[in-house]
């Protein structure tokens, strides 16, 4: 199903009541048609490069947008970013942490990976939605990609 | 031929007339005397005489003008002398003579004392005695005879004398001359000496350190008790020997010769060593040495030991001590950073981990109540919005927790603040709410201090903000901010007339999540004060406050002059 439509966003998120918030938010907007998830660093690296249990490999120029956690099961988000940053078929592919850390580190190592986005998702809900909402309105529609 | 002379004679040179008309005749003249009685009218005839024999005659005159003197002058002196002067008969013993100063000494007149004898006067002899005494010289097999006895005085009293007795024979006298000394003085001038004798040697035999005195070339002339205890020798075993042989262990004589021969080429010498006693026991002494003068010239050294072995070992001890005790600092160091890091490690696990579950609560409550909220009755959205309004307290309580535990963690920067600048530009941003618009905000002109911007900064922000929260109730809300300078700090102060709060609770005031009112009253999670006593606590401040229930509150916080790094 998601193979027949080009994928705009991926979301490496292990915690699936977030995606699910995310997912939520994203529908009522009406922008989450387009969008996969993948639940830790492996799959999202497997699934971006057609690899493991993702042979069909996706249409890169057609993605928008990566959402992508920090703390994450076997390759955490860093190491996520550092490979899509080095390799030359993924490095143009807008990067947006969203993570519950606001750990100093966290965030100048992630900007000097060279994300293209740091947000902290808000505990209370109202707050979570219009995050969300302003991210996908911001990189689906506003952001020009690279073409 | 020759020319007779006649001469008037003074009737007192009688004596002397054969020696004048002799000495005359030598020259040429024959003389014949007249007394001085006789003499009338040869006057004129005399004074015709030559010159020559004018001055003989005069000269015999003075001669005999000079013996006289001289035996006046004799007697004078042997009355006088500061010598007690005795002559007596041989025989009899009995005085002939005593002198003035022996007289006096006595108090006997010479009266009496022609009725004594020595014996008399010399208690501590008998008779058989004196006279075993006064043989030798008698029969002249001595000279004189040198010796210390007492005398006593006519009042029973006695002195030491010391005395010099001689025997002469003189035409048909044989007497004794002795010439005695009283030594009184002199004996008090010796027991004197004695004494100070005494005193330095009891002073050196049982001084509590060993002391050794030494010739010029290192012998031992004498050692104290102590000496004996310390290092085993005897005075016997160790006069004559070479101190460095006695107690300087063989792989240390190098520092032993420098050390004599610093002293005795006159230096003295301190210092702390290791030395051996009689069985070859090594101990650390501490070492004193100097020269000892004696008119100028060097004439022995001394040098004094103390075992100071105890010492040294507590020296050691303690060195061990400090070593195992920056060890355990070292060691507690390594365990205070493991286990910061293990908060930190915590603090980020809390802030991720406990979120995601509050977001999913809050999240999917809020969910409910929109997209079902025509199938909740009223109960239901109650129930919903209370969950919605505990998950997002909960969130803020764990931001709240991070913020004060990163606060704890903060590297003070110090630099020089404008206090009242800064107090002034927090009130400002704090005041943007209409309600605190009429609030009195009173700030003197407070010191400034060096302290670290920020972290004073989120003081005052949240010391003011309590000021105004506080003071919300009132229609005349005001607050009040000064300064006082003393030795080591500048104590700040914030006043407001606000709520206050019950003094008996002051000692929960900085605690976390400390709270003295209520939520309904005034909102709050009870982590301002504790943020901000741990700040003042990192510049090695002090904070403490003052109030009244419903009457305001004052808080003071003092930051010394120079803080010291945490």
């Amino acid at each position: 199903m998601h193979n027949i439509e080009p994928v705009e966003i991926i979301i490496v998120e292990d915690n699936l009541s977030d995606a699910e918030l995310i997912l939520h938010t994203l529908k009522k907007e009406k922008i989450a048609n387009k969008l996969l998830i993948a639940e830790d660093g492996a799959e999202a690296l497997d699934l971006l490069f057609g690899k493991g249990a993702y042979p069909n490999k996706i249409n890169l120029s057609a993605l928008k947008v990566i959402f992508l956690d920090l703390k994450l099961p076997k390759i955490n988000g860093l190491e996520v970013l550092k490979e899509l940053k080095e390799n030359p078929l993924t490095k143009h592919i807008p990067v947006v942490i969203l993570t519950s850390s606001n750990q100093d580190p966290d965030i100048k190592k992630a900007y000097e990976l060279g994300v293209n986005s740091y947000v902290v998702k808000p505990v209370v809900f109202s707050d979570f939605k219009n995050v969300v909402q302003k991210m996908g309105f911001y990189w689906l529609l506003v952001n020009e990609k690279m073409k | 031929m020759k020319e007779k002379l006649k001469l008037i004679i003074p009737d007192n040179l009688k004596e002397s007339a054969s020696t004048i008309s002799s000495l005359l005749l030598q020259h040429g003249y024959e003389t014949e005397f007249i007394l001085e009685k006789e003499y009338q009218l040869l006057n004129d005839k005399i004074l015709k005489e030559s010159e020559l024999t004018r001055r003989a005659l005069l000269s015999i005159i003075e001669d005999e003008r000079l013996a006289n003197m001289e035996k006046k002058l004799l007697s004078y002196s042997i009355e006088n002398s500061q010598n007690e002067i005795y002559i007596f008969d041989a025989e009899t013993l009995k005085f002939r003579y005593v002198n003035r100063g022996a007289r006096e000494n006595l108090g006997y007149s010479m009266e009496q004392l022609t009725e004594l004898t020595p014996l008399d006067l010399k208690p501590e002899f008998t008779h058989t005695l004196f006279l075993k005494l006064i043989r030798p010289l008698k029969n002249k097999t001595l000279k004189i005879h040198h010796f210390k006895t007492v005398h006593k005085r006519a009042d029973g009293s006695l002195y030491p004398v010391e005395v010099n007795l001689q025997y002469y024979e003189f035409e048909e006298y044989r007497e004794f001359l002795a010439v005695i000394q009283d030594i009184t003085e002199r004996i008090k001038a010796e027991e004197e000496i004695q004494t100070q004798h005494a005193y330095l040697d009891s002073l050196i035999a049982t001084a509590p350190e060993a002391i050794v005195i030494l010739d010029n070339s290192d012998k031992v002339i004498r050692i104290n008790n102590e000496f004996t205890k310390i290092f085993g020798y005897k005075q016997t075993d160790a006069v004559g020997c070479q101190i460095n042989d006695l107690i300087v262990p063989e792989r240390l004589k190098n520092e032993g010769l420098k050390a004599t021969l610093d002293v005795t080429s006159g230096k003295s010498i301190s210092f702390e060593s290791i030395r051996k006693n009689k069985n070859g026991k090594e101990f650390w002494v501490s070492v004193l040495g100097s020269p000892i003068f004696f008119n100028k010239n060097q004439i022995a050294v001394y040098a004094i030991y103390r075992d100071i072995s105890e010492k040294k070992l507590a020296e050691l001890e303690i060195k061990s001590l400090n070593e195992s005790l920056e060890r355990k600092v070292e060691e507690r160091t390594a365990q205070l950073i493991a286990a910061n890091k293990e908060l930190e490690a915590f603090a980020y696990s809390v802030s991720h981990d406990l979120r995601a579950p509050l977001r999913a609560i809050n999240g999917y409550t809020n969910i409910l109540l929109e997209d079902y909220n025509n199938i909740l009755d009223d109960e239901g959205k109650h129930l919903t919005s209370v969950i919605i309004q505990s998950s997002k307290k909960m969130g803020q309580l764990i931001d709240d927790l991070l913020r004060f535990s990163r606060f704890g963690r903060a590297e003070i920067s110090l630099q020089n603040v404008n206090m009242k600048e800064l107090v002034s530009s927090v009130f400002y941003e704090l005041t943007n709410e209409d309600y605190s618009k009429n609030i009195k905000f009173h700030v003197s002109k407070i010191h400034d201090v060096k302290c670290d911007l920020m972290l004073i900064k989120q003081v005052w922000i949240n010391l003011i903000s309590n000021a105004i929260k506080f003071t919300s109730h009132k229609t005349q809300p005001e607050i009040t901010i000064n300064s006082t300078k003393s030795k080591n700090e500048i104590i700040y102060t914030i006043r407001d007339n606000g709520a206050g709060f019950d003094m008996q609770y002051k000692n929960k005031l900085f605690g976390v999540f400390q709270r003295l009112h209520s939520n309904r009253d005034f909102e709050g999670n009870g982590v301002g004060l504790a943020i901000v006593n741990r700040i003042i606590k990192m510049h090695n401040g002090n904070i403490w406050a003052e109030s009244e229930l419903n009457n305001g509150a004052t808080f003071y916080f003092s930051l010394p002059f120079h803080v010291d790094k945490k």
